[in-house]
Order: C-alpha cells, then sequence, then structure tokens
C-alpha cells in the first residue's frame, strides 16, 4: 500500500478526565479528501489542533509525509506542508482582506526580518496576495479591514490564508460553521475546485456537503474512530447510524 | 488629497516649531527655552521607542526608564572615567541598553498582559536599586559629570549645537520607526499583537520578531538616556524610576498609540503642561489628571487621532 500523506497513530490527549483522543488511528491519502465527522465533543477540533501542533497529545504518534511531527512546534508545521483554518473564525481583524493574504505570504517566502522596504508596496507580496484573494472569490473586497467582511467571506479568506501557504495537506475545521445555504453552496464550489490539487482533512456537520466532497470518512465517537471508509460505506455502517447518523434523523 | 497630507503637514509643524526654539531662546534671552525643548525631545524620542512594543507589538513595558537610566549611567560611568569621546560614551550606552533589553526581553517575552507588565516593571526596579547601591558612582545622590563629551567637529558644549542634534535625532528616528512598522517585520509584529493565534497558524513565531523590537526599542531609548545625561550633565537613579516609566506611557497613550508622532506630541504637551500647571500651583497634578483622562476617553487616539482626524 502507498505510504499515507498523514498518519495518525494512537493519538491520546485528556482533559482532566475526558479523554478527547481516546487512541485515535487516522491516515489521509496523498490527493484525497478525507472527511472527518462525528457528534459535538467528538474531539474532531482536538484532533485538528494536534494535527496542526496546537495541542501536544499525551501519547500516540503523528507522522507526516514519512516525517515524525509529534514534538513539531505548531509554527514550524506550515513549512512541511501543513495549513489549516479555524472553526471559528480566526483573522487579524484590523487588517485588510490583502493584508491578511500579505501577510500569510510574507510567511510562506521565509523570514520577515526585512525592516526597510513597505510590505503594503512590495509587489512580490501584493500580486502574489491578489491571486489569493482571486482564488477564494474576494478579489473585489481586497482593501476592507475583514472585520468588515461578512461572515461568508471571512470564512473563505479562512480557506484563502491556508492556500497561500501552498500546503500539501489542508486542514479544514468546519468550513460552513454558520454559513447561510447560499454562502455553504459557494463554499463547497470553492472545496470541489480544491479536489486534485491539494490533500484536504475536513472536518464538517453538513452531511450533503460531506458526501458531496469525500473520497473517503472517518466517523470520530468519544475520541475514537469507529468507522472508516468510502462514504456509502459508512453511511450504511449500523455502528455508525447507532452513534451518529441516527441522531440526527 | 488635501486631507491625505494632513499627517505630513502635522509633522512638518511640529518639527518646524522645534527647530524655532533656539532662535527664540537666543533672540529673547530664554536659555531655559532650549534646555527645557532639549529635554522633551528626548523623552519623545523614549516615547517613540516605547510605541514599538507597545503600540505596535502590544507589549506593555512598564519598565522603559531603565534603558534610559542604563544610558544614562554609561554616559555618566565612562565620564567619571575620563573617557570623553561622546561617540565612545553614547556607543556604550546604545551596547549596554541593548544586552539589558535583550536580557530583560528574553525572559519578559516568555509572559504576557499583567505578567508582562509586571515583569518589566521588576527589571526596571532591580535596575533602579542597583543605581542606588552604586556608592562610587554617587549612590542616591546621583553622578554629576564634569563636562560633555567631545564630539568632533560638533560642539556639544553648545546648547544650541546640542539642541539640533537631539532634534535631528528624533526625525532621524521617527523616520526609522515608520520604515520600520510598515515593513515586514512591522507588520509581523502587528499581526501578532491582534492575533497571535493566526500568525503562529502562518507559520510564523511571534517570539522572535518581539523579541528583535523589544531590543530595538531599548537601544534608541537608550540612547535617549545617553542624551539625557549629556543635556543635563548629572545621572541619578531617579531616571529609573517607575513613575518615569509611567509617564512614558502616558506620553505614548496621550499623543496616540501606534502612531510614532502622536508620542513626540504626547511627551512636548504632558512635559510643558507640567511645566506650565507647576507654576501655578503645587497641587498641578490635580488639574493634570482630569486632562488626560478627557483625552484618553474622548480622543480615540489621542492628541494624534484628534489632530489628523481619521487619515492618521
Amino acid at each position: 500500500m502507498v505510504e499515507p500523506l498523514l498518519e495518525v497513530t494512537g493519538v491520546v490527549k485528556r482533559f482532566g478526565g475526558i479523554a478527547a483522543s481516546d487512541g485515535v488511528d487516522l491516515a489521509v491519502a496523498t490527493g484525497e479528501c478525507h472527511a472527518l465527522i462525528g457528534p459535538n465533543g467528538a474531539g474532531k477540533t482536538t484532533l485538528i489542533a494536534e494535527i496542526a501542533g496546537e495541542l501536544s497529545p499525551d501519547a500516540g504518534r503523528i507522522v507526516f509525509d514519512g516525517k515524525d511531527i509529534t514534538k513539531e512546534p505548531a509554527p514550524r508545521r506550515p513549512r512541511l506542508g501543513l495549513a489549516r483554518s479555524f472553526q471559528i473564525t480566526c483573522l487579524i481583524p484590523s487588517f485588510t482582506a490583502l493584508e491578511n493574504a500579505s501577510l500569510a505570504l510574507q510567511a510562506h517566502q521565509g523570514h520577515s526580518f526585512r525592516f526597510w522596504r513597505d510590505a503594503r508596496r512590495d509587489s512580490s507580496l501584493r500580486d502574489p496576495a491578489r491571486g489569493v484573494l482571486a482564488r477564494v472569490g474576494l478579489e473585489d473586497r481586497a482593501d476592507i479591514p475583514v472585520g468588515e467582511l461578512a461572515h461568508g467571506e471571512q470564512r473563505a479568506l479562512e480557506i484563502g490564508l491556508a492556500l497561500a501557504l501552498e500546503p500539501r495537506l489542508l486542514l479544514l475545521d468546519e468550513p460552513m460553521a454558520g454559513m447561510g445555504p447560499a454562502d455553504a453552496a459557494r463554499m463547497v464550489g470553492l472545496l470541489e475546485g480544491l479536489k486534485g490539487h491539494v490533500s484536504i482533512l475536513l472536518v464538517e456537520h453538513d452531511m450533503d456537503a460531506v458526501f458531496r466532497l469525500a473520497d473517503r470518512v472517518s466517523v470520530l465517537v468519544y475520541g475514537k474512530v469507529i468507522a472508516s471508509g468510502r462514504p456509502e460505506d459508512v453511511r450504511a455502517d449500523p455502528e455508525v447510524r447507532r452513534a451518529y447518523l441516527g441522531e440526527e434523523g | 488629497m488635501a486631507r491625505l497630507d494632513r499627517p505630513l503637514i502635522a509633522v512638518l509643524v511640529v518639527f518646524g516649531l522645534l527647530a524655532l526654539v533656539p532662535v527664540y531662546a537666543v533672540a529673547f534671552q530664554q536659555p531655559f527655552y532650549l534646555s527645557l525643548f532639549a529635554r522633551v525631545m528626548i523623552f519623545a524620542l523614549a516615547a517613540i521607542s516605547l510605541d514599538l512594543v507597545l503600540g505596535f507589538g502590544g507589549m506593555v513595558s512598564f519598565g522603559h526608564a531603565a534603558y534610559l537610566g542604563v544610558g544614562a549611567y554609561a554616559v555618566g560611568i565612562l565620564a567619571y572615567h575620563g573617557v570623553d569621546s561622546a561617540l565612545v560614551q553614547w556607543g556604550v550606552a546604545i551596547l549596554a541598553s541593548a544586552l539589558v533589553a535583550l536580557f530583560v526581553g528574553a525572559i519578559s517575552l516568555r509572559t504576557s498582559g499583567m505578567y508582562f507588565i509586571m515583569i518589566t516593571l521588576a527589571f526596571a526596579q532591580m535596575l533602579y536599586y542597583l543605581a542606588v547601591s552604586l556608592k562610587a558612582y554617587g549612590g542616591d545622590d546621583g553622578l554629576p559629570i564634569l563636562k560633555r563629551g567631545s564630539l568632533g567637529p560638533i560642539n556639544l558644549a553648545s546648547n544650541v549645537q546640542l539642541y539640533y542634534l537631539i532634534l535631528g535625532f528624533l526625525a532621524l528616528f521617527l523616520y526609522l520607526g515608520h520604515r520600520v512598522v510598515r515593513s515586514r517585520f512591522g507588520r509581523v509584529l502587528e499581526g501578532a499583537k491582534w492575533n497571535e493565534r493566526r500568525t503562529i497558524a502562518l507559520g510564523i513565531a511571534p517570539y522572535r520578531y518581539r523579541l528583535v523590537a523589544f531590543v530595538l526599542s531599548g537601544t534608541v531609548c537608550g540612547l535617549a538616556g545617553a542624551l539625557l545625561a549629556t543635556l543635563t550633565t548629572f545621572v541619578s537613579p531617579s531616571y529609573m524610576a517607575w513613575t518615569r516609566s509611567g509617564e512614558i506611557i502616558v506620553m505614548v497613550v496621550l499623543g496616540g498609540i501606534s502612531t510614532l508622532t502622536g508620542p513626540v506630541i504626547g511627551a512636548v504637551v504632558l512635559l510643558i503642561l507640567e511645566e506650565i500647571l507647576a507654576k501655578l500651583t503645587i497641587h498641578w497634578m490635580l488639574i493634570l489628571g482630569p486632562i488626560l483622562v478627557l483625552v484618553v476617553l474622548f480622543a480615540r487616539r489621542g492628541l494624534w487621532g484628534w489632530i489628523v482626524g481619521r487619515h492618521g
């Protein structure tokens, strides 16, 4: 079997008496869109945070692209090709959309110990930053402070910032959180356009979106992956239906 | 267009007026104004340096007077031992304050928020008491400097020449400050202030950037201290008093946080008000306090925001 791009093995994370990750095993293959679903409190966001490096697991291993990154500090992971978006929008509110994208590109281009040239007039930042905004449909919103952008636009920019890092694996934590149907449809369209270009680990509650986008689905319940496979197989799995899909009605 | 130029016009007016002070002082034989405004400009320089970390980096250093003191003591101690080249005195002052800022910053930046405020204050207090304990250099009473250093063709003994040199430094560092905060470095610093989590997710570790900003800031503040010692030909632990650190913060907030030019205006207004009010009454603090409260309440970006409107 081809070595997976991301392999999570036996990851445990406890908060007090609660195990948010209770021996998680998960593999994401190169090129696939892998959806991670599960009821609220199943530990999905915790797992994303462990893969992104924000939380350090108590036990287990995370291997990315053949390299053990379990102990790799969070700020180094984007350089390895791992980028994430946040469930709760996490942008720099006083910066414009273009400035947010420029900062992402600055990070991607190496260190920022450059003290002289005006970053806002730097065409080696501005031009690719405009490209990033165009990819997520925000080219007309470049000069608006992100605090004034609509919710759907902020969510799109979240994806844009991750894409600016040219990741090999995109970790998307509920990209459609809080969206109305029109915005959600636009987001699904955006993510469909990314399929095949970048591997995606997608946490999402919107089942229609999951079954449209995912090549494979893993189901996380109480910190454990109880099923993993093709969407239709997972949907038919009786244990999954009992633990999760049944609850949704 | 004309409105967009307001910040530039305001800067030119401020520097124009500052440049005219010696003319006035000499014409009307009021040498007092020379030393008063020279001191104002030195604090303006310290306030600019604080604004870099406080305004742009979001690091509330409550111990910036320490660098003022380190710079001043470097000059005082060297002068005491007969080193009278200002270049050497100031060079050592810059180096010493950079090292102290590196040490303090490297430790303090592991904390944030209230802890950062307290730890920077604690370091400044340690240096204050260190200066008090330096009996060989005057201890509590301070250390007089017999004569100002020499600086090639510039005669530092001349109050006018020293004044314009300080004005030149202020203009230079205001310009450099503007470059830095607009650069890639400045964007990272500001980005990390607003959303540290986001910058980390982009692959930027804010600590190193903050530390560099802290050292740059401490170094410029150290130069201000060296100039202060040269101007007053006297150094004392009071330069490092925690009230002094507070005063520099007030200058920044009063003038306009994260504006760089605002703190210059804040320094001018605060020190001149102090001067005027202290002549009126010994209870001048009672008048100054409410003025500060009103400015903070009603001018969103301090006096600078009020001067330039929304375009600052």
